[in-house]
């Protein structure tokens, strides 16, 4: 440890002068950054030394919110686990708002339901209703196109549940195991699907036709599809519910097809969804005291006898 | 000195004919090199460890010389650079560093040659604790009430380790000095 000496003895005044003047400007710089205008004019000096200190530094922002990983994550490998960590968080963040989304325009179409008295089935519950399997094997011979998943009977499937998966529709159930079930995939030449435009509302009936694109037929002569419109099940026949996704329609009106949505999902999983259900019309409607409604508007029409 | 064993004699030699600037120079660059390892170190094992004031080590090694005009200056920019990155008010660190070397350089010019060699080496440690307690009066002045200290004693103490490791960069003591002052 070296020892404190007595250097420039002659020079000291000079010198005590020099650090009062100093320490009253640093006191003075201090002060007056009370005022407003002053503390505002040293703010770019503050932030260039901020841009110097965060630049390459880890826990830089950028734009994205992405964090910019050190050194020490780069070796160990946990920056790419924390990137897929922070990309899967944006999506449920993303997806977040359209629930919130999905679930106030949910609220909104009841209200407009009740008030228009509208005759409807009833809603789909789709996280009660409906359950995930896991595809195990895909068929795509020369025969039929059909996925394998790995829940039967003993999961509460039957034939005729709804495939879709999150992207869109998928098929139906045609055959059922006691552990496994059968899905015949929209892109079977033998699927029939009744469909329409999301925009135009044309109705349609899509058939399969092996290579992820469908064909749309049976459609009205006048009428055409919006090109780029997304296809929907429209629910006619009992099948599948309406509003599934089917695919986007493009082509000509000599020659609509359909490109299906439900190829670009990669999960391996799908949903299944009892078809609904309609109840068949009664053979004599009743009336509440149990008299048919013919017999009550002929009583209705009898003419009144006045005593 | 540990340090001095690390270096070979030509290295030892040639720092001993450092003059005032050079040995400024010197010390100043050593602030600037280990403020930016510690940072680099501190993110890559994610540590919260508090970086140590090596300002105020730099004050407590360049008052040892006694007051000098450019020692003086290196700290208001040091002071001025810390208050930047820190986000203090401008003026706060050189405050801290002029008022703890001007306590200590005052010390050393009063008690002169009758200081023994425990005080000369225990003093810079307690113009360190001087100036890490002028630096909570500030911050607390300034927050309009008393802030935790414990932060700045942690940084008190790894000034303190910094100092002891490194106090060889920061002494004024050249061959030069040593003739003038005779």
């Amino acid at each position: 440890m070296a020892s404190f000496s007595q250097y420039g003895r002659r020079k000291r005044p000079l010198r005590q002068l020099a650090l009062a003047v100093f320490i009253v400007l640093s006191l003075a710089l201090l002060v007056a950054q009370t005022a407003p205008v002053i503390s505002r004019n040293l703010t770019p000096v503050r932030t260039l030394a901020g841009d110097l200190q965060t630049f390459g530094d880890r826990r830089e922002q950028t734009v994205a919110g992405d964090e910019a990983p050190g050194i020490w994550a780069r070796l160990t490998g946990q920056a790419d686990t924390a990137r897929r960590i922070k990309q899967l968080e944006n999506e449920v963040a993303e997806l977040s708002r359209y629930r919130q989304a999905a679930i106030a325009m949910n609220e909104r179409f009841f209200a407009y339901q009740a008030m228009l008295n509208a005759v409807d089935d009833a809603p789909i519950d789709w996280a009660q209703q409906s359950k995930t399997v896991r595809i195990v094997a895909e068929t795509d011979g020369p025969f039929a196109d059909t996925l394998l998943a790995d829940a039967g009977r003993r999961s509460g499937v039957q034939v005729d549940d709804v495939a879709f998966n999150e992207m869109g529709l998928v098929g139906r159930v045609i055959a059922v195991g006691e552990r496994s079930s059968r899905i015949l995939m929209i892109t079977d030449f033998n699927s029939r699907v009744p469909v329409m435009g999301e925009r135009s509302g044309v109705r349609a009936v899509l058939y399969g036709s092996r290579d992820l694109v469908g064909r749309l037929s049976d459609l009205p002569e006048d009428d055409g599809f919006i090109i780029g419109e997304r296809i929907l099940t429209s629910g006619e026949g009992g099948v599948f519910p309406r509003g599934l996704v089917a695919g986007f329609v493009y082509g000509s009106p000599r020659d609509w097809r359909v490109r299906f949505t439900m190829a670009d999902a990669r999960g391996g999983f799908v949903r299944l969804l009892p078809p609904p259900t309609i109840p068949s019309p009664e053979a004599e409607p009743a009336t509440d005291d149990g008299e048919t409604v013919e017999a009550a508007v002929q009583v209705d029409d009898a003419p009144v006898v006045s005593e | 000195m540990i340090w001095s064993s690390l270096f070979p004699n030509a290295v030892l030699q040639t720092w001993r004919r450092t003059g005032l600037t050079g040995r400024l120079a010197t010390g100043l660059l050593a602030i600037i090199v280990f403020t930016l390892v510690w940072d680099a170190l501190a993110n890559m094992v994610d540590a919260r460890i508090r970086w140590p004031l090596t300002g105020l080590a730099a004050a407590a090694g360049w008052a040892r010389l006694g007051l000098s005009i450019r020692p003086m200056l290196v700290l208001m920019i040091v002071g001025f650079a810390f208050d930047s990155v820190s986000g203090a008010p401008f003026g706060v660190f050189p405050l801290v560093f002029l008022s703890t070397y001007a306590v200590l350089a005052s010390t050393s010019l009063l008690l002169g040659s009758e200081m023994d060699p425990v005080t000369g080496s225990i003093l810079p440690f307690l113009g360190m604790g001087f100036g890490v307690f002028v630096l909570w009066v500030f911050a607390s002045v300034l927050a309009s009430a008393p802030i935790n200290p414990i932060p700045l004693l942690i940084a008190w103490v790894t000034s303190c380790v910094f100092y002891a490791l490194f106090e060889g960069l920061f002494d004024l003591h050249s061959f030069k000095t040593s003739a003038t002052s005779g």
